[in-house]
């Protein structure tokens, strides 16, 4: 742009002096692709935060393993694995790490690899899941107050699931829990999509109303399902209502990691085309999205990161809703920053909020979607309030 | 990224540009329908590069749906638009935005951006082009034009309306295009700001841009543009320059109220006034 800057743009010399400093604030402040030192840092943290309590964790329980051993025992996994290859291609080697710490409790090893790692995996594969929804949602509808458990997605997903287990279609294997998960999530994604938007927005009150409505009809199909439902399914139908990680395993790990790296690729590759998405539909389109073309792929990657968050865990609310808001207050709402720490932020507080299910009360294991919704019901509520006074009504 | 960069579209060419005096966007026999309703009727109309073109009437003459037409974002009924020689719709959306830019009467923002990310957003278009390492130059510069450089870092929510007509005025300068299509772009805005954002569109001009303008207020069209069209219900009532367009006789027709048109005592420019 060669335009010409009129003389009076600048009044004072107080003012040109803060312009300058402005000016290069903006020319050194390249945070466009690469990023900036604050963006790791965040980035950094959370990882870091998360693989701490992950090891924590996991030597948590009525078996109490300390740290240095569940490293000890993840070594020694790997070096059962590698010595398993070495025997296989018969080089009569030893693999190097057999003399990393074992846990001293004789069953130590077997539960940190049977129970306690698959439900640690599970549980930051669906805190990673969810607020990735929640913040795709977020960009998608133009409305922060989108979630998936608040509009009806994840009880769709859960929908989709149980339809699974009452026909007997489960029996086939996990991943068809997974793939019907999926389908329910899109199925209605899809419907609240077409349903709250209005001239290429929504409103608050539209998307909370259709929620409702949603959540009225799904939630009556599961109350169907558990009616209909054989004892044994009926008792994994409540569990699912409630959300928990009781169930958790190798396989259903397997199952929906797919989904869930698939969704995060899909959104990842979005971010830029998020962020013009704030600028409202027609002037996203001005700036060269393909509006259309974006609205699908972000649905169906809804759906995905929802199925798997919902297929072996049930509805786990709030996640979606929380975890996007509070690192907007830390890193901004820049989506290439917003996604990635909202997928480690997720992990991070479904990890611990499982922590406290299983040991809040000793000998128990409290639904992990009752303790969400304790705390993001109120969240909720607080977000409302403060979305309708900066709005100035519910718009 | 670089793993990533893989499954990124292949860099774009950047679009030549325009020479001076060549058709910028072209619209023949234009028609729009709008809820059953023929909001515009037949309306022909050329823009050149290097000029700035004035869109006035009164409230419902059709001066936005003309411009949503004009930027490929309402269907035609008949007739076709041409941006730089081809058909708006055998461009993709992509192509499009390297080629003009379009600035809205309601300007929207969801999450709390500041003003420097916002302006950003206009290079979004160029980021897979060799255009790309001049990206801070034009955001700074789109800053400094439009006078929202001392409050860049200020969240773009808090803003009073007019600052924020001029941040999103600047996030289109920004996007360095060919062509511009502002929709009343001085609405929000105090005089002095009024007359700088004219300014702007003249410079821009100047440097052999083509620049659509929708304007209420008729001094600023007629110290400004090179060309104005008016509209009437749908129809173009006329076009030409300010001086062949700008008559007591036509406007009172069109505004349906007595209008005067005189020149300044002082400097001799056209000046246009309701009867009081």
């Amino acid at each position: 742009m060669t335009a010409t800057i009129p003389s009076e743009a600048v009044t004072s010399a107080e003012e040109a002096e803060e312009s300058k400093e402005s000016a290069a604030a903006a020319k050194t402040g390249q945070a466009k692709t690469k990023r900036t030192a604050k963006d790791r840092l965040i980035l950094g943290i959370l990882a870091a935060a998360l693989a701490v309590t992950a090891l924590v964790a996991a030597g948590t329980g009525q078996l109490h393993i300390a740290p240095v051993e569940v490293i000890g025992s993840i070594i020694h996994g790997f070096n059962n694995w590698l010595q398993g290859w070495l025997d296989y291609f018969g080089t009569g080697w030893n693999a190097p790490f057999g003399s990393a710490p074992l846990p001293e409790h004789a069953r130590g090893y077997e539960t940190l690899w049977s129970v306690r790692f698959p439900r640690v995996v599970l549980a930051m594969i669906v805190g990673a899941a969810l607020a990735c929804a929640g913040t795709v949602m977020q960009g998608v509808f133009g409305n922060p107050l989108a979630e998936p458990a608040v509009v009806g997605v994840s009880s769709g997903a859960a929908v989709g699931a149980s339809t699974a287990i009452v026909t007997g279609l489960a029996t086939q294997g996990n991943w068809v829990v997974a793939i019907c998960a999926f389908l329910g999530g899109l199925i209605t994604t899809l419907l609240v999509y077409s349903l709250s938007r209005s001239k290429g927005r929504t409103e608050v009150v539209t998307l909370v109303l259709t929620g409702i409505a949603v959540n009225a009809f799904t939630f009556a199909m599961i109350a169907f399902y558990t009616y209909v439902a054989d004892p044994n399914a009926r008792e994994q139908l409540i569990f699912w209502q409630l959300g928990s990680l009781n169930g958790a395993s190798w396989l259903s790990v397997a199952s929906v990691l797919p989904l869930l790296l698939a969704g995060l690729f899909m959104a990842f590759m979005a971010a830029g085309k998020l962020d013009l998405l704030a600028l409202g539909e027609r002037s996203a389109r001005h700036l060269g999205v393909n509006v259309e073309r974006l609205r699908m792929t972000m649905i169906v990657t809804v759906a995905l990161l929802v199925g798997a968050g919902v297929a072996f865990t049930g509805i786990v609310s709030f996640v979606g809703l929380v975890v996007p808001h509070l690192i907007r207050i830390i890193a901004g709402p820049g989506h290439k920053l917003l996604l990635p720490a909202s997928a480690l932020g997720g992990a991070l507080l479904v990890l611990l909020a499982d922590l406290g299910a299983r040991t809040l009360v000793t000998y128990s294991d409290l639904p992990l979607g009752m303790l969400t919704a304790l705390i993001g019901g109120p969240f909720f509520f607080w977000l409302l309030r403060r979305t309708r006074n900066e709005q100035g009504g519910w718009a | 990224m670089s793993l990533l960069d893989v499954f990124r579209a292949p860099p774009t060419a950047v679009p030549e540009p325009l020479a001076a005096g060549q058709e910028a966007i072209s619209c023949f026999g234009a028609s729009v329908e709008l809820g059953g309703r023929t909001v515009l009727h037949d309306v022909d109309l050329t823009i050149l590069a290097g000029e700035v073109l004035a869109l006035v009437g009164p409230n419902g003459a059709g001066k936005s749906t003309l411009l949503a037409a004009l930027a490929g974002d309402v269907p035609l009924r008949s007739g076709e638009i041409r941006l730089a020689g081809k058909p708006l719709k055998h461009w993709r959306a992509q192509e499009l935005a390297l080629r003009r830019a379009v600035l809205l009467q309601q300007v929207q923002l969801s999450f709390p951006f500041n003003v420097l990310d916002v302006v950003r957003m206009g290079r979004a278009p160029w980021s897979n082009t060799a255009a790309a390492e001049h990206d801070d130059e034009l955001v700074s510069a789109a800053m400094l034009a439009t006078d929202v450089t001392h409050f860049a870092h200020r969240k773009f929510y808090y803003l009073s309306g007019g600052e924020k007509a001029r941040v999103a005025l600047a996030r289109v300068l920004a996007q360095d295009t060919a062509v511009l299509m502002l929709d009343e772009p001085t609405a929000a805005l105090d005089l002095r700001h009024q007359e700088l954002v004219l300014q702007v569109a003249r410079a821009h001009a100047a440097t052999g841009r083509a620049v659509v303008v929708v304007l209420h207020d008729l001094n600023l069209a007629a110290g400004y543009a090179d060309k104005v069209a008016v509209l009437d219900q749908g129809r173009l009532a006329a076009l030409g320059t300010p001086a062949e367009v700008l008559t007591e006789e036509l406007l009172s027709r069109v505004y349906q109220y007595g209008i005067d048109v005189m020149p300044h005592p002082v400097s001799g420019r056209t000046v246009v006034l309701p009867r009081r």
